[in-house]
């Protein structure tokens, strides 16, 4: 498979043929530290099509921040280390490519934002310096050229008065709106994919709802593929194509939005659905997941999540369990987990109450 | 900013009246007798006593002696010292040696300290970073006059570098003067810069330019150092404005006729005038220098809202 020249001409043909357009397969990142070996990615797989919404949820800790630096290629090397598995863009290994080659990609077409926009902006450039600055550098446009393509992104991304904001620093914008510049910053080259790593968790719950919208008007408009890190359910369902769920390092469910939400395939899924606060059920206590996502220099035996996992049997503590396929594009990592998607195992502690 | 620049003048000039207040009453009201004070050890005829009261307004009260002063100094009236010689003309002869020492001091200053500190700092925990941290410490732990009088020594006595400026119009003869002059500030430049750029380095920022695809030279060059200097820059300037002013002891060790080394004199041969108009002029010298140190803060980072 060669490289795409055109890659947004091809991106729907792409789409078609079932062509992914990043595929990360068998992923594993450690840290060495002085406290020890923390093993924080463990052999995650998926995949991303042109165009697609994937969402990756889990606790913080899980690796999904991990997950997206080593895609990226912007891991903090030394103490992490990709130690195995590939990241394959249009076909090809970005961890096998020339740094030169990979900083081609990075940012210009696989661009990313990141959850607090005050400190991931740079407090002493204009934020028009900053959002053009990739244009002018590497694109080699004119300063006045890549002004108007600051100002029209600024619309894009619905900033009021755009022209008169190119000369404000990021100090002089309310959360949200420093959240749009991080976003027209991104999509200042047309990526092809945006990883969006907690993009709202900095935000109040009116504008990260704003936010979300924007994201996916922007994916619709613009067909960009997008990576949406959250460790929050609940902003997800209306964005996400799919959802990958992580723990301890390892996807453990994989599924469409609606398979996902209606019936779950993993415990810990389950755990982070009944954790959601919901309308209807006010008043009624809400159950978190017992325990605490484990120690990465240590994980436990067997499946990670049993020491924590309701459904947990002996075989739990002994056997890794399969990446069994449910059908459907869906996967789910339990050693149970046709007879919980089926609803054929239930929790053992719901029927008390 | 206009307001805050007014209001910092304001305060630039009750500072000077305070100082300059606080010496001239140390010098002339302080000892029981200004006159001796004045005239120091020589003994004095009834007509120079006459007209040294003349001339300094002594038969008037205290503020009124000093109103004078003020009044003179202001319109760039310098008077005379005790012995009759226009301290004008003896400033205007020291400044620019105690000029050229500083900005060469200075030059220095910037230069390397800026310059080993951002290595050292993007090098942290390595070999020149360690030589570096300790390098710095030892010249900071060394009295100024120490480190002078031993390069004094060792250049007069190997005869590697003039050890005595006065005479020797070249720069040159001013390096190793402005070495000494410098080291504390280059120290302390190279240590803030290290601890800048290393605290920089970490920065949300950083991983967003790299994430940009920038190269390492430029995120390096221009994100985390645009960033790093603020505090350094800031700093910078308030040593110059002491640089310029602090010369004393190196100035006394080399022999540079410049206005550190005027003042030793005066105020060894206890010349009331000479000290109060030197030390003014240098606390006018430091306060501007402040000032602009301030609005440059500003400047360089736009977070910094002046009320
Ligand atoms: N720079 C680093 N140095 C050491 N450990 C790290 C570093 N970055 C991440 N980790 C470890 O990797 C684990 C996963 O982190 P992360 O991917 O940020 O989780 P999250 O799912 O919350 O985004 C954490 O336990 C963290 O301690
Ligand atoms: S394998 Fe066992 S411990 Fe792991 S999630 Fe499934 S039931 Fe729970
Ligand atoms: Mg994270």
């Amino acid at each position: 498979m060669g490289r795409h020249s055109a890659p947004e001409a091809d991106d729907a043909a792409a789409a078609q043929t079932g062509e992914p357009l990043l595929q990360v397969d068998d992923l594993h990142v450690e840290f060495r530290t002085g406290d020890g070996v923390a093993h924080v990615i463990n052999g995650v797989s998926f995949d991303l099509r042109a165009g697609e919404t994937l969402a990756v949820l889990g606790e913080s800790g899980s690796g999904k921040s991990v997950t997206a630096q080593a895609v990226m290629g912007i891991l903090d090397t030394p103490p992490g280390h990709v130690t195995r598995g590939a990241i394959r863009f249009h076909g090809e290994d970005m961890l096998r490519m020339s740094g030169t080659r990979r900083r081609q990609i990075r940012g210009k077409r696989i661009a990313m934002i990141f959850q607090d926009a005050l400190s991931a902006l740079n407090p002493v450039f204009t934020v028009g310096w900053q959002i053009t600055e990739t244009l002018r550098k590497r694109e080699g446009m004119s300063k006045k050229d890549a002004d108007e393509r600051a100002v029209e992104l600024m619309d894009l991304v619905r900033i009021p008065a755009a022209r008169d904001r190119l000369k404000s620093f990021p100090h002089q914008f309310s959360g949200g709106m420093r959240q749009r510049v991080m976003i027209a910053m991104s999509l200042a080259e047309r990526p092809e994919i945006i990883i969006a790593d907690e993009p709202t968790t900095a935000l109040d719950v009116t504008v990260q709802a704003q936010i979300m919208d924007l994201l996916g008007d922007l994916r619709r408009e613009l067909g960009t593929a997008l990576i949406l890190i959250t460790h929050d359910m609940g902003v997800v369902a209306d964005v996400a194509d799919r959802i990958a769920v992580m723990y301890a390092g390892r996807i453990v469910e994989h599924a469409d939005v609606h398979s996902l939400y209606r019936n779950p395939a993993h415990p810990y899924t389950i755990g982070l659905l009944d954790s959601i606060p919901r309308l209807d059920d006010k008043g009624k206590r809400l159950r978190t997941i017992p325990g605490l996502p484990p120690n990465l220099t240590a994980i436990p035996s067997g499946c990670p999540f049993h020491p924590r996992c309701p459904f947990a049997q002996d075989i739990c503590v002994t056997r890794v369990p399969p990446n069994m396929d449910l059908g459907g594009g869906r996967r789910s990592e339990c050693h149970f987990a046709d007879r919980i998607v089926t609803g054929e195992l239930t929790r053992p502690d719901q029927e008390d109450e | 900013m206009a307001r805050y620049i007014v209001r910092r003048v304001l305060q630039m000039v009750l500072a000077f009246f305070g100082t300059t207040l606080l010496v001239y009453w140390l010098m002339f009201a302080a000892s029981g007798d200004p006159i001796a004070a004045l005239a120091g050890e020589r003994p004095l005829s009834e007509s120079t006593r006459a007209a040294l009261i003349q001339e300094f307004h002594l038969d008037q009260p205290f503020l009124v002696q000093y109103a004078y002063y003020m009044k003179g100094l202001l319109t760039l009236d310098l008077g005379v010292n005790t012995s009759g010689r226009e301290i004008g003309e003896l400033v205007a002869s020291a400044w620019p040696w105690t000029l050229r020492l500083a900005l060469l001091a200075f030059v220095f200053v910037v230069v390397a300290g800026i310059a080993l500190g951002v290595i050292a700092g993007t090098r942290r925990g390595g070999a020149f970073d360690n030589t570096t941290l300790v390098l710095t410490l030892v010249v900071i732990s060394i009295p100024v006059f120490v480190i002078g009088q031993v390069l004094a020594l060792v250049g007069a006595r190997y005869d590697l570098f003039p050890t005595n400026v006065v005479g020797d119009d070249s720069l040159a003869a001013l390096i190793v003067p402005a070495l000494v002059l410098g080291s504390l500030s280059l120290a302390t430049t190279v240590r803030l810069a290290r601890t800048s750029v290393t605290e920089n380095l970490r920065a949300d920022y950083v991983r967003t330019a790299r994430a940009k695809g920038l190269i390492h030279r430029r995120i390096v060059g221009v994100h985390v150092l645009r960033n790093s200097l603020i505090p350094v820059i800031t700093f910078l300037g308030v040593e110059l404005g002491s640089l310029m002013g602090g010369a004393i002891v190196t100035e006394k060790i080399f022999n540079v006729p410049g206005i550190g080394f005027q003042l030793y004199k005066a105020i060894s041969i206890e010349d009331g005038p000479t000290v109060v108009t030197i030390v003014s002029l240098l606390v006018i010298v430091y306060l501007v220098m402040n000032l602009i140190v301030d609005v440059l803060y500003g400047v360089l980072d736009p977070r910094i809202r002046y009320e």
